[in-house]
This record gives C-alpha cells, structure tokens and sequence, in this order.
C-alpha cells in the first residue's frame, strides 16, 4: 500500500506548471530559456572555431554559404518547496486536516519527483521547525514519505512568520507550495515569497466539521491554539452567518493571491487529495 | 365568559418564573474548535442574521409564555357564557339536596352557585332574576330582582339543608312565579338525583345537570347507642365499590374504635362496638382519600340512653308519622309491620304507635293509636262514615295546634275518654288512660285528611309525646344548616364559645342556652341512600328533558389545543427555525 492510502498510480503523468525562468542543478524534463543539449532547436549562431561541428547545420550551408551552429533549448530540474504549517488548528476535526495535509504534500512531492525535480519539504509554527533540504529521484520518496510520517502538529501558528523563516532557504525561481488553513496572519508571508520571486501555490486547507459544523445550542467556543473562548447561541442564523464571515475569509485570501499572481486552492479534507488534484490538474499541471 | 375553577389562575405564577429562567444565563457547554478567529468576526460580517436569532429567541419565549397562558386559562376552565345578558327573565333553582355535596372538582353546590354568580355578575341591567332554593322544600332566596348585589346576597345564603330534593314543590313554586312574568325562563342547576318529575313547567325550561355519572361514596346512615353497644350503619350510595376506614371517637375528639369496611354500590353494613367510653356523645365517620361527598360522612349520636325512650311504630308504612316521629332526635324510632309485631316486643319498647291496627293485648306502655280497627277489644269504636264537619274541643293535647285549615274526609267515632275531636257521630278522637297508661286514639287514618300537610300535625304529636315522656323533648328549634337565630336562645358549640348569629349550623354537638336552661343538641346531616350519581336526563310524562352539560360554550379543549399547536411551532422555531 503506498504511503497515506493514496492511488498514487493516477498522478503518474502530471506535472508541475511552471511560468518560465526556472533555475536548476541538474538536467531534467524542464525547458529552460538557456542554450543546452536537448531536441528542441532555440536558434541559430554563425560558426566559431571550437563549436562541435556535429552542430553545423550542413543544408543551411548548402543555401547560404556560411557556417551556422544550430543552438537548442537546455532541460533543468525544478526545486519544488511543499510548506506544511504545523499549528494545532491543523490537527482539529473529525477529519483531520493534518493528516489530509500531510498526504497532499506526499501526493506533490510524487508529482515533483516524477517530472524529475528536486522537492523539498517544511514544517512548523511560527517557523521552520523540520526542513528535508531537495532531494530528487525515485529512490528519495520514501525519505519524504518518512519525514511526512515523523511531522507532529501542535502550538500556536502563525503562518506569516513561517513563511519569513523559509525565505532565506529559497532561491529564486522555485515553487513554494503553501498548505495551510490560514487561520492566522498570512499576508506578510504571501508577499515575503512573491518578493523571493517564488511561483507559489496555496492550498487552504478546511474540515468539513469546519465548513458546516453540527453542534447547536448554547456553546462555549474553545480555541485549539491559543485557549481563547467565545460564547455562541448557535442556531440556524448564527450557523449562516458563521458561514458566510468563512465564505468571505476564503475570498479574502483568494483575492490577495490573484493580486500577488499566485494560484490558491480551497481543499477540503473530506475529499481524497489525488482526487482533488486530479481535479485542478488543468489549472497547474500539466502532462508530460 | 366565566371561569369555573378560578383558583387555577395562581398556576399562572409558572409566567414570571418562565421570563427569570430567561433572564439567566445559560449554561453554555464547552466545544473546541480550531479557532474562534471566523467566530470572532460574526457582529462584523451578518449583523441581520445576528438580529433575526435574537428575535427568534425572543419569540421562542413569546410562545412559550403564550403556551403557558393558555394552559392557565384552560385549567380555570373558562365557558364563554353566550346567554349572558341576553335581557331574558330567568327563575333560577338551585337544587340544595345533598347530592349536591358531591366534589366533582368543586363541590356541584360551589359549582352551581359560581355559574349563577357569573350570569348574574353578566346579565343585561334590565334582567329579572329570581331565585330559589330547592330541598325537600322549596325555599324562595329571591323574588324577581334586576339588583345584582341583592341577588348576589341572596345566592350567598344557599347551602346545603336537605336529604332530598323535591322538584316538583319548586317548580310549581317556580311556574307561578313565571306566570307573573311573560317569556320568563325556568332555569334548574341539579345533579338530578330524585325521581320523575310530576310535570314539566310550561314555557322556557332550562336543566343544568351538574357532575358526572361516577360517584365514589360512603355514608354514615344511622349511629344509634342502646347504652352498651353503639350501632353504626355504613351505606354506599355511589355507583363504584368503596372502602373506608369507619372511625369513632368521644366528646374529647379522642379515637375509640376504628373498623375497614368495603362496600359494593347499594350495599350496607351494621357495625358494632362495646365497651363504649365515658362520653355525653360519640361520633362515627368515614375516612376515605377518595369518598367525594364529605357532608354525609359523620354522624353524632348521644350515648346517654337513659333518659331517652324507645318507640315502636306498628305500621304497613306511612311516611308521615316516620318523618315526624323522628323530629324527637330523643326517642329512637323502630318501625315493624303489624304481621310481623310479636306480644314479646311490648317490654322491650318504652312507646308505641299503632297506625291501621291494634295487637290482641295492648303494651304496658303510653300508645297512640291512628284508624284503630272496628270492632277491636280495648276501647269501642263505630264504623267508618263520611266526616261532613268535625270540631276541635278544649284539650292541652291540642295546645297551640290550629285544625282550622284541617280537613278529614272518612273517620270513626270512638267511644271513652276524654275528647280531643268531635263530629257528628261522637269523639273523633280521644285520650284515654289504661291501668294508668295514657292511650290516644285518633278515630281516622292519616291519609284520610290533610292533617300530614297542616302546621297542627307536628304540634298535636309532639303534645302526645310530651304528655308520653312526661317533660320536654330536645329541642327541634335547631336543624342542619340553619342559621343561628336571633333573640333570647344562644348557639354555643360544645366547647362553650358562643357562635355569632348568622352562622349556618353545619354537623356537630351544639348547647342550646334558653334562658337557664342548657340542652345538648347534636346535628347531623342530612343522609339519602338514593343514589347520588349525576342524572343528566329528566323523566315526565310530558317527556324527558336533557341536561345541557353547560350553559355557555366551554373553552377547555380550544385552549389545549391551541396550547398543543404553539408547542409545535415553538419546536419547529427551535430546532428548524432557530
């Protein structure tokens, strides 16, 4: 059984969409701006003593006369940085988000690794308290898989300090994904990772417990993280206001990260996350 | 409208509890969520929504103190009185037997009186009521009066004084009256509980049946000492079978005997004790959580024998010299038929009274005889004739007793004596003395006359048992449910406080102060061993009449079930609208 229960087979062809200009270590599927050795033909430059001259191409010699070297594309890796917050608000539900959390991240890196990039993995509250640096190739899944199992989560959060933290490990031209329920300050740390010029992807992540909760009465709300206490009638019109302040907290968030150029997600953890990719796939990803 | 039990409205202080439960906080229950962040932001994001719960809640309560009220209001019972001030004239009778004692809720006497209190309290001012009282008597309480206050003054006279009801005295009483006003109605508050009527009154006739068909009742009939042993007979009048605790007791109140007994309807039991105490009087009553007619559930008896005598009545059964006799609370009364009269019972009784017959040797004792039989062997007598005029002679027999309104139609002379009556063929009735024993005899058969109906008869018997007894009989002055009178006699209870005038005499021991003079008088209730379960349907040759259950629409089942209907709209507001 592959890790998290997940049917990993039906991600075997996607991919990552990226937006041009990624930097890398290694060759890889990826296309890049720069000149290399793969098929695809990028253009022309006139022969200078060195060259390979299998690279002459002898037909253009044929009409013009003169030596041409024909230039191709170069194929690079891509460094994929999935961020898993880890405050206790992540763990709370009959589903858990946490445990949701975690295979969605095991679910991307599979995809990263696949496509033959480097993935990185990091976890923590206010910041970075686990941190797998990239790693690539087939044989590096189960070290993901292993580091995903190990994550405990707990604390109070604070997703904006956690992104702060990460951003000195980045470099440019990377995916950071965020999966997070962004129940604490987030804007801060969305724009820290635009500014580390990061092609990020958000994922928040809800229960359905969350979305529609089943309790009614006189309630005591108690916080998960920080303890803190509110006292509700809830009945059906407290329960539709609940649910609209949630509805105009996700438009919040989608809003901000169209303003920034990043793509966002609302995931539901009642829902298989292969399922759920599979399902945005024509948005980000791709088929190699 | 008219509320029947008016008391249940003090259930209506659940109202005021029901806003305090409100105006505390509720108790909350503690729920962890992932974080009160979205919670916090509800005021800021659906204000409306907000509102619209709390003016739900607040209609929650609306319903439930609206269910509250209307439960109230349905214990009190209301009845939309439609008649109520429909400027009729009305003669209303209120029948003031004991079977009205029974508790139905309220008694069916409380019952009656507070609807007649309504319709008074709501009649137009131009109404005419009248009101009377019906016992063995017809009583008017109130000629036709458009005075509430008077009229509300005369219902607080009625109570209970009577064993039996006698409908037909206060509805002849009640159509003459009516005759005096056009289009008057005949309004009757009864539980029914006597037997057909003689005849319906012509024009509007209204019977209100009151109570239910179901009675659980045991009564004390009789408590009766001989000096050694006291006999109580314990009868069951109700429809279902009872059982009750029969307890007796002293002057003191201290408990001397107690016995179970179980009675199906119909049925009774002679209880008997020993070893009665020390004690001027007894009392015997029915304990019993669920007997529903209290009034007739004790009974006082005098324990001192001695001075009282014992009267044997020898006849087939006459109804007027019963009811007499037992005027005399001390003599006690047995009745036997001639056939079964026994030369052995003359030592056992002290008096006799022989009406229609004479025994073959007449008792050693004071006798008075009515119709004696012609030819007889004691005293000679003529034959029976048609009495064309008669007159009263000189006689302290006759003292204080008027035979001016007295008719008798058949009659015989008798011959001896000295004369009390006297017609035209000799004495009609004489008083004689025997061995030195005196012997009234009246020539006539009380049924052949109107003497039974006329103020003479009680006086005439009661100077034949003085002159028996040789001194005075216990007061009759006094009865169950009178009012103590005015003048020279003081009511004392039997404690020695005097009781004010005015105050209605219920069961219990009384000293009748006249001049100096005490006399111990003991009042019972009055008994019936007619069934007292409620009769809804008035029989007469004319027809029958139904009992309207009541008079005005009852509002009980609205009531309940509009309640029943809020409390499915406040569910629905609490678990789908709210």
């Amino acid at each position: 059984m592959a890790p998290f229960d997940l049917n990993l087979a039906r991600l075997d062809r996607l991919m990552l969409r990226h937006k041009g200009g990624l930097t890398g270590t290694s060759s890889g599927k990826r296309l890049s701006n720069k000149f290399g050795t793969s098929l695809e033909f990028a253009d022309y430059r006139p022969y200078l003593p060195g060259d390979d001259i299998r690279r002459i191409d002898w037909a253009l010699y044929g009409r013009s006369r003169r030596l041409y070297t024909r230039l191709n594309r170069s194929e690079l890796d891509a460094t994929v940085n999935i961020v898993i917050d880890g405050s206790a608000s992540m763990a709370w539900g009959e589903w858990s988000k946490g445990r949701r959390s975690l295979a969605l991240a095991f679910a991307l890196g599979y995809i990263s690794i696949r496509s033959y990039d480097r993935v990185a993995l990091a976890m923590g509250t206010k910041d970075v308290g686990s941190f797998l640096p990239p790693v690539h190739g087939r044989a590096a899944l189960p070290r993901i898989a292993g580091f995903l199992e190990r994550q405990e989560y707990g604390h109070a959060g604070n997703v904006s300090s956690l992104l702060l933290s990460l951003k000195k490990m980045l470099r440019p031209h990377q995916f950071t994904v965020v999966i997070s329920d962004f129940l604490s300050d987030w804007r801060q740390g969305l724009e820290s990772l635009v500014s580390a010029r990061q092609q990020v992807l958000v994922f928040q992540v809800i229960s359905p417990d969350e979305a529609e909760p089943q309790w009614r009465g006189p309630l005591t709300l108690v916080d998960s993280e920080t303890g803190g206490r509110k006292d509700v009638e809830l009945d059906q019109f407290t329960l539709a206001a609940y649910k609209q302040a949630g509805e105009e907290h996700r438009r919040e968030i989608r809003d901000y990260c169209r303003s920034l150029g990043i793509s966002s997600f609302v995931y539901n953890v009642g829902t298989d996350p292969v399922d759920f990719l599979v399902e945005i796939a024509p948005a980000i990803l791709r088929t190699t | 409208m008219e509320l029947l039990t008016p008391l249940a409205l003090l259930t209506g202080l659940v109202i005021p509890a029901i806003i305090i439960l409100y105006m505390l906080k509720k108790r909350t229950r503690p729920q962890t969520v992932s974080s009160i962040m979205l919670w916090q932001r509800l005021e800021r994001v659906n204000r409306p929504a907000l509102r619209l719960s709390k003016l739900l809640r607040s209609l929650l309560l609306a319903l439930q103190l609206l269910t509250a009220l209307l439960l109230v209001l349905a214990l009190a019972r209301p009845v939309l009185n439609i008649f109520a001030g429909s400027g009729e004239t009305s003669i209303v009778i209120i029948d003031t037997s004991i079977s009205m004692g029974v508790k139905d809720g309220d008694t069916r006497l409380e019952q009656a009186v507070e609807r007649v209190r309504s319709r008074i309290r709501g009649k137009a001012p131009g109404d005419k009521v009248a009101l009377i009282a019906m016992g063995e008597e017809a009583v008017v309480l109130s000629g036709f009066s458009t005075d509430s206050a008077a009229l509300l003054a005369a219902l607080a006279q009625v109570g209970i004084t009577s064993a039996r009801a006698n409908p037909n005295a206060a509805l002849a009483l009640a159509a003459n009256m009516a005759a005096a006003e056009d289009g008057a109605t005949i309004i009757l508050y009864s539980a029914g509980c006597f037997g057909p009527l003689a005849r319906l009154p012509e024009g509007g006739f209204d019977f209100i049946a009151l109570g239910s068909g179901e009675v659980e009742n045991l009564l004390i009939e009789d408590a009766v000492s001989d000096g050694d042993r006291l006999y109580v007979t314990v009868f069951n009048n109700g429809t279902v079978a009872a059982a009750a605790s029969i307890e007796i007791r002293d002057a003191q109140g201290q408990l001397t005997g107690r016995r179970e007994v179980k009675l199906d309807p119909q049925q009774r039991q002679v209880l008997v004790w020993r070893n009665l105490p020390q004690s001027p009087w007894i009392s015997a009553a029915v304990v019993s959580a669920g007997d529903q007619l209290e009034l007739d559930n004790i009974h006082y008896s005098l324990l001192d024998q001695d001075a009282a005598g014992k009267l044997l009545l020898v006849s087939e059964g006459n109804l007027f010299l019963e009811r007499a006799l037992v005027l005399y609370p001390d003599i006690s009364v047995s009745r036997v038929a001639p056939a079964s009269y026994k030369a052995a019972m003359a030592g056992m009784y002290d008096y006799f009274v022989f009406d229609g017959f004479l025994p073959s040797e007449l008792p050693a004792a004071p006798t008075l005889v009515f119709d004696p039989p012609h030819p007889n062997p004691h005293f000679g007598t003529g034959a029976a004739v048609k009495i064309q005029a008669y007159r009263p002679l000189s006689h302290p027999l006759l003292a204080h007793a008027d035979f001016s309104d007295v008719s008798i139609g058949f009659g015989k002379a008798i011959v001896g004596g000295s004369g009390l009556l006297e017609f035209e063929g000799g004495l009609l009735a004489t008083a004689m003395e025997r061995q030195g024993l005196p012997l009234v005899v009246f020539g006539f058969a009380l049924q052949a006359g109107d003497l039974p109906l006329r103020p003479a008869f009680p006086i005439l018997l009661r100077n034949v048992l003085d002159s028996f007894t040789g001194s005075r009989q216990p007061s009759t002055l006094l009865r169950y449910g009178d009012l103590v009178p005015a003048g020279e006699m003081a009511v004392l209870s039997f404690g020695g406080d005097p009781l004010p005038q005015g105050h209605r005499l219920g069961a219990g021991a009384y000293i009748l102060v006249t001049g100096e003079t005490q006399e111990l008088i003991l009042l019972n209730p009055p008994v019936t061993t007619d069934s007292v379960a409620t009769r809804d349907i008035l029989e007469s040759p004319g027809g029958q009449v139904k009992g309207k259950g009541e008079r005005g629409m009852p509002l009980l089942w609205p009531l309940i079930l509009s309640a029943l209907l809020l409390v499915g709209i406040e569910w629905w507001v609490d678990n789908y609208g709210g």
